[in-house]
């Protein structure tokens, strides 16, 4: 009975989420409390339930990039990248979404659109051509992107997190996949685009006009902040090896980019952390800890691997999958919290090793999967209403289109992959 | 408080035969100093008067005027009234029908305003400021502002604008920047055909809605040596409507509200105008001149 009112209530909760008829964050955090009032889980158990690494990673990266974005590093660094292609709109596009790659794998995704969609609806606005290619390219290029790394994508960060593996290991594991991914999704994108952006020498001379110089509007905060991104990447690549969580890397790098660049600026910094996203993550950890205290959670995976027979192979590929599909429509932050303990209890009956496949599945179908509609990921959400609001509507089907079939591709890819290194 | 509690028959000159306005306060003038002391010298009083007159602003409407000053060493509250019998013409395009002068204390500017709006209501009642103009004598005016009552606390209500621009949702951007530019104001509130308060908008939203979205997420276009941010308002202005820039009324006051409030009001959500409404129909706007001028440097 309790079973089915905790089932219910989640169900409930991600339909919700999955319609928007309220605010996610007041969701989750409504069914926490519900579950703590009700005595599913109690007080204690459910804020130790609460993934610290997780949350703080997020903090400390919001900080680190809220100060960074202020330098105009980026916007440097797209101007200059066009520029170095003489305005070639098609070759603009493909390299604009390799630097929205490199920049999500490094970064939130959603930041990254948001620095990076203006720039290419100006880029495309100057050339006389319609921003929409440019948009959709770079939604799905951080879509992608994000994947990579640890700390790219919040899936990632989750299972990072749940399973200790380190920066190092999803560059190892995950990041040839996305490199493929890319490669493919840069071919298919210029052999789509190639004939309709083609624009005279005129406009193209528009673009070499920009003084990308004068983006970098403080040159001793773009010194600090690149100094300390890097450091903190170097810090994410060694936490393996120094036996420190990513957490404390990110925080040492905010407090540090704190320190150097201001004394009495603290409040300005904290609120580039999206408390709301924040909040999410605390709300969704406590109800996803419900379900495990109730059982749920294990009669799901019991379930899964009964219909696989327990063979890694099926359970892999079809966890790729359904993971890429079922992100596809809904948020796969929620997805992949509530699929770690899922997993997690099949490596319980078939050995931790056993289950290193289905951690990378789950990561490339549900970070892969984002891509598959408009609203599968938040970062198409976001580069949509920036091209909506600048008088560029993307509707659904318009992004689904591109979206749809590089989703196929890339879980095709990501099915290969998978089966290759760890399945034969 | 009755208005003519604050009035003293001494005071109030009708019929006066003056010819210029400097006459009706040398008129004036004459009486105060028969009746207080102000520990400084008629002269210097007068001075004080004349160098506000000389920065404008003291001829209302229907030929009002208002010569004041705060002085220095002044604890009380004087109001003289001087009816020409002919309306003056001198100095101003305005006939002036009636001097109405105020001296307070240097921080009398509460109960100045109030006894201000007070005036400012007898004016506004067209039969019976016809009446007052005509009086013989000063019995006759107190009689006459008897049932005038002043407002024991200042509200937005006495100093906000009542001659109002507005627009409608159907206003065109064109129009829109026309009325901007011909009135040189810097704020219209959007009334439908009964005078609700539909939205309102600020020189700022229609420079928002000159810049394009992305550009201003780009938030820095110092890097662009060629950009005309408003070519396509411009292009578009007969097609864009005000009810597509035109932002949701997020303060209002009410005519009741008091002069703190506005002023807390304005300085807590950064603004420099605010529509004051009663029943969703806008009765004023009140901006922060009208705070300069009224409550600070009356």
């Amino acid at each position: 009975m309790q079973l089915l009112f905790v089932a219910a209530i989640f169900i409930i909760a991600f339909i919700i989420i999955t319609f928007e008829w309220f605010n996610k964050t007041t969701v989750v955090l409504a069914g926490a409390v519900l579950y703590i009032a009700t005595g599913i889980i109690d007080q204690d158990h459910a804020f130790a339930a609460v993934d610290w690494n997780v949350i703080f990673l997020l903090v400390g990266m919001m900080i680190i990039v809220g100060i960074t974005r202020g330098s105009g590093l980026f916007q440097y660094v797209a101007i200059k990248a066009a520029k170095s292609v003489k305005g070639d709109p098609i070759r603009i596009l493909i390299l604009l979404s390799i630097i929205t790659a490199v920049f999500s794998a490094l970064l939130d995704n959603v930041t990254t659109v948001l620095i990076i969609t203006p720039i290419s609806i100006l880029i495309a606005v100057e050339l006389g051509l319609s921003p929409i290619p440019f948009v959709v390219s770079n939604a799905i290029a951080s879509n992608i992107g994000g994947t990579a790394t640890l700390i790219g994508d919040p899936p990632n960060i989750l299972i990072g997190s749940a399973t200790n593996l380190s920066f190092m290991d999803f560059v190892v594991n995950a990041s040839p996949a996305v490199l493929i991914t890319m490669v493919v999704y840069c071919v298919v994108f210029y052999l789509m685009f190639r004939k309709s952006l083609r624009v005279s020498r005129e406009l193209r001379a528009r673009i070499m006009d920009f003084d990308e110089k004068k983006a970098l509007k403080d040159k001793g905060l773009l010194i600090k902040s690149l100094s300390i991104i890097s450091l903190t990447i170097l810090g994410f690549s060694l936490h393996g090896v120094l036996h420190v969580e990513p957490a404390t890397v990110a925080l040492g790098g905010a407090a540090l980019l704190m320190l150097l660049t201001g004394e009495h600026e603290v409040d300005k910094f904290f609120h580039e952390v999206e408390w709301s996203t924040i909040f999410f993550f605390i709300g969704l950890f406590v109800m996803v800890d419900g379900l495990v205290a109730m059982g749920a959670i294990e009669i799901l995976a019991k379930k899964a691997l009964a219909i696989t027979g327990g063979d890694i192979r099926s359970t892999s590929i079809l966890l790729i999958w359904i993971s890429g599909v079922f992100s596809a429509f809904v948020d796969n932050i929620p997805y992949v919290a509530t699929m770690i303990p899922m997993v997690q209890h099949m490596g319980q009956q078939l050995g931790a090793d056993a289950i290193m496949p289905l951690w990378w599945s789950l990561s490339l179908g549900a970070c892969f999967g984002g891509n598959g509609t408009l609203i599968g990921a938040s970062a198409n959400v976001v580069s949509a209403g920036i091209a909506g609001k600048s008088g560029f509507k993307i509707s659904f089907l318009t992004f689904t289109k591109y979206g749809a079939f590089i989703t196929f591709l890339s879980l095709l890819i990501a099915t290969v992959y998978i089966y290759l290194r760890y399945l034969i | 408080m009755k208005l003519s509690s604050l009035l003293d028959s001494a005071f109030i000159l009708p019929q006066a035969q003056v010819k210029t306005k400097e006459e009706a306060i040398d008129l004036i003038l004459h009486r105060f100093s028969q009746y207080f002391q102000t520990g400084t010298t008629l002269q210097a009083v007068k001075q004080a008067i004349l160098d506000r007159e000389a920065q404008g602003g003291t001829v209302l409407d229907k030929g009002l005027a208002i010569p004041h000053a705060r002085l220095e060493s002044f604890n009380d509250f004087f109001v003289g009234i001087v009816i020409p019998k002919a309306p003056i013409t001198d100095d101003s395009n305005l006939p002036v029908k009636c001097v109405i002068m105020f001296l307070t204390a240097k921080t009398g500017s509460a109960i100045y305003l109030q006894t201000l709006s007070s005036f400012i209501s007898l004016v506004k009642d067209d039969e019976r400021y016809e009446r007052f103009l005509k009086s013989h004598s000063s019995d006759e005016v107190l009689e006459i502002l008897d049932t005038i009552e002043v407002q024991k606390e200042l509200s937005v209500r006495d100093i906000m604008s009542t001659n109002i621009v507005s627009v409608t949702p159907h206003t065109t951007v064109r129009e829109l920047v026309d009325i901007l530019f011909e009135h040189k104001i810097s704020y219209v509130p959007v009334l439908d055909s009964s005078g609700a308060l539909l939205g309102e908008i600020t020189m700022n939203d229609l420079l928002k809605a000159g810049l394009p979205h992305y550009a201003i997420k780009i938030g820095n276009l110092d890097f662009l040596n060629h950009f005309q941010p408003f070519e396509t308002l411009l292009a578009n202005e007969n097609s864009i409507h005000v009810e597509t820039i035109m932002r949701k009324v997020s303060v209002s006051l009410t005519p009741k509200t008091s002069m703190i409030e506005t002023a807390l009001e304005m300085a807590k959500n950064n603004r420099r105008h605010l529509p004051v409404v009663e029943q969703n129909i806008l009765k004023g706007i009140v901006s922060f001149m009208d705070i300069l001028s009224k409550v600070l440097r009356f």
